[in-house]
């Protein structure tokens, strides 16, 4: 079987069969090509334009090393394989125009949303409204578009590969789990990748080591073994730096709410022609303007905007096509005891503050309210949850939550347990809190109007738990 | 809270389903609610995809593990309502959620909202009953034939599958 290589900057040379390079050639995957992979971190970070086709084929490189060396353990067929290679390819076929932040962009709170007096709003949840998740739009991409199913095969292979990387599939839900598992080779591939874009040197993982110390158990747990502890530990912080650091970067997250709230307006109103239901992605996700579906699009209607004569959306519009952020005008944060069941903080505290008092300082600013984008608390933890569960706790958890939280093989078990559990792990005390934050910016390119902006809320009685 | 939060914890209530998230039985009936909920036409946009104890959605847990840890949500749903389309079709859907006397609510709903995901899916083994019950057996879910009937009944009475 000739074989087809990629150079990459991260895995090096990545090998692929003419069959997988058939899907990789087709316009479907190409379309990867023009979706950034961090939506709006170039605009923090210059060489943060690495693609969604690159992390894909480094997905499919990592998933590769994984199966050359631990097919026999995990008894896997070479039918298996194939598909598994290609299910870790296609994986992120679905992806909107700047990810998650079209594909979310309903989760996003309109201003007026958070601070108009609480009256009475009925939900309207009767019409198909909601964009469909990123993995049902590949599923439909893999399945339905032409050039995809020609060079997967067929039909019927498209969906046992979708199966995969979806985990519908209820007859492969163990080969499903080294896709979806705590092994995550998404995570892999993106904290390497996107710390090297980015220039930050937080995200580093001892990749080759953790893959080589992979095992299974006898029930198909998968974890690492105990002489990688270090190994895996430092992979959860990294994660959990990339998302303070990067992810969460003020700035780019300023520029992304803006964008996720112009976005929503437009749809509201029905401008620009931002899809106004699941149903119209749908149709254009199998029309024959699919190839459109790209970050281009978005750019098209942020610059739209940014020419609108509606006040706000020129003011969220021109902040990003200028990269005149919106301006940080107070973020708060704290360490949270994820043990205790409080409820109330000094983030929930400064967002209740916000909901309250931005009219009024929205009026002594004499601008619109609108401008201000409040941001409600954020939570980044090291694992999905802290080790202070009791032991019947852990035991109870969802086999899927179990599955996703990294796991450590120690000497007197044959099934792997929680690294966050582990009474000699640093995580054991680090998962069971989590950094929150909560933020206020302002739309303005006018300093004054920031400062006295700034001025105003730091008078504003201290935020308590 | 977001709208699809408010929503998801609207649909709670109206199903009677408690959204406490201490047990791993809370956890499961949250879940397989939603999941109904969804198939019966409410919009909530949750992916479902399969694991061992049936249908979940990670974000789901996500959300409401989330909202219970910053808000206090009873406070943030005051003001809000569910609007009446959907108010009809959760009434549908909510006679048919009670358990038989044999089964726990959350162990029904599991029941429940496997099956119909398999049909939907078009993975069952087959419509008869028993090569319904020996695959949902390979899924370690161990429910007898009389259940497997009854839930099927249940799903095509409440215009979740065919008739």
């Amino acid at each position: 079987m000739t074989q087809r290589v990629v150079t990459d900057a991260i895995h090096g040379s990545i090998e692929l069969t003419d069959a997988e390079w058939k899907v990789v050639d087709t316009p479907s995957f190409q379309r990867l090509r023009h979706l950034k992979q961090l939506q709006m971190a170039h605009l923090t970070y210059p060489n943060a334009t690495h693609t969604r086709l690159a992390h894909s084929l480094g997905v499919f490189a990592v998933m590769s090393r994984i199966l050359e060396s631990a097919k026999e353990r995990f008894k896997i067929t070479a039918k298996d394989v194939a598909d598994l290679r290609l299910a870790a390819l296609l994986h992120d076929v679905g992806h909107y125009p700047y990810s998650h932040l079209m594909e979310r962009m309903e989760k996003a709170q309109l201003t007026e949303e958070i601070v108009e007096p609480k009256q009475s709003s009925e939900t309207n949840l009767a019409k198909p409204a909601k964009y469909p998740d990123h993995e049902e739009v590949g599923r439909l991409i893999v399945t339905e578009r032409d050039d995809l199913l020609t060079a997967i095969g067929g039909k019927e292979r498209a969906e046992r590969i979708t199966g995969l990387f979806t985990g519908r599939d209820a007859s492969n839900a163990q080969l499903s789990k080294l896709i979806h598992s705590s092994l995550d080779m998404d995570r892999f591939d993106f904290l390497l990748r996107d710390a090297r874009a980015t220039g930050v040197p937080y995200g580093t993982v001892d990749l080759h080591y953790l893959l080589s110390n992979v095992q299974a158990s006898p029930s198909g747990a998968i974890g690492f073994s105990y002489k990688a502890i270090s190994a895996a530990e430092q992979f959860l912080f990294a994660r959990f730096f990339m998302y303070k650091v990067v992810y969460f970067h003020k700035t780019t997250f300023g520029l992304e709410e803006a964008c996720r709230q112009l976005l929503r307006r437009s749809k509201n109103a029905n401008l620009f022609g931002v899809p106004n239901s699941g149903d119209a992605v749908r149709d254009w996700v199998l029309g024959d303007n699919f190839l459109n579906f790209t970050d281009a699009w978005i750019d098209e209607v942020v610059r739209k905007a940014a020419l609108s004569s509606d006040p706000i959306l020129k003011a969220l519009g021109q902040c990003i096509v200028y990269r005149h952020p919106p301006r940080l005008i107070r973020e708060e944060n704290e360490l949270v005891d994820l043990t205790t069941n409080k409820v109330s903080s000094s983030c929930h505290s400064f967002f209740e503050a916000c909901r309250y008092r931005i009219p009024q300082l929205a009026n002594e600013l004499k601008i619109d309210p609108r401008l201000f984008l409040i941001v409600e608390p954020k939570r980044i933890t090291l694992e999905d949850r802290g080790s202070k569960f009791t032991a019947e706790g852990a035991r109870k958890l969802q086999p899927s939550q179990q599955e996703e939280i990294v796991k450590i093989f120690v000497r007197d078990s044959a099934e792997p347990i929680p690294l966050v559990d582990m009474p000699n792990s640093i995580t054991n005390i680090a998962a069971n809190h989590a950094y929150q934050f909560a933020r206020l910016y302002l739309v303005t390119q006018d300093e004054d109007i920031a400062k006295k902006a700034k001025w105003l809320v730091a008078k504003w009685p201290p935020a308590q738990a | 809270m977001n709208r699809t939060q408010v929503g998801t914890f609207l649909v709670l209530r109206e199903l009677g389903i408690g959204h406490e998230m201490e047990s791993f039985e809370d956890r499961l009936s949250v879940q397989k609610a939603i999941y109904l909920a969804q198939a019966k036409g409410v919009d909530l946009g949750y992916f479902f995809r399969w694991y061992l104890r049936g249908p979940y959605a990670r974000t789901l847990t996500q959300d409401v593990f989330e909202a219970l840890q910053i808000y206090d949500v009873d406070k943030e749903l005051v003001g809000h309502r569910l609007d009446a389309t959907t108010r009809d079709r959760l009434a549908n859907l909510l006679p048919h959620l009670e358990p038989p006397s044999d089964l726990p609510r959350w162990s029904w709903l599991e029941l429940l909202a496997s099956l119909h995901f398999l049909f939907d899916t078009k993975q069952t083994a087959g419509s008869d009953v028993e090569s319904l019950q020996q695959q949902l057996e390979g899924f370690e879910k161990p429910y007898t034939t009389t259940q497997v009937t009854r839930a099927l009944d249940t799903l095509r009475k409440s215009g979740l599958l065919p008739s």
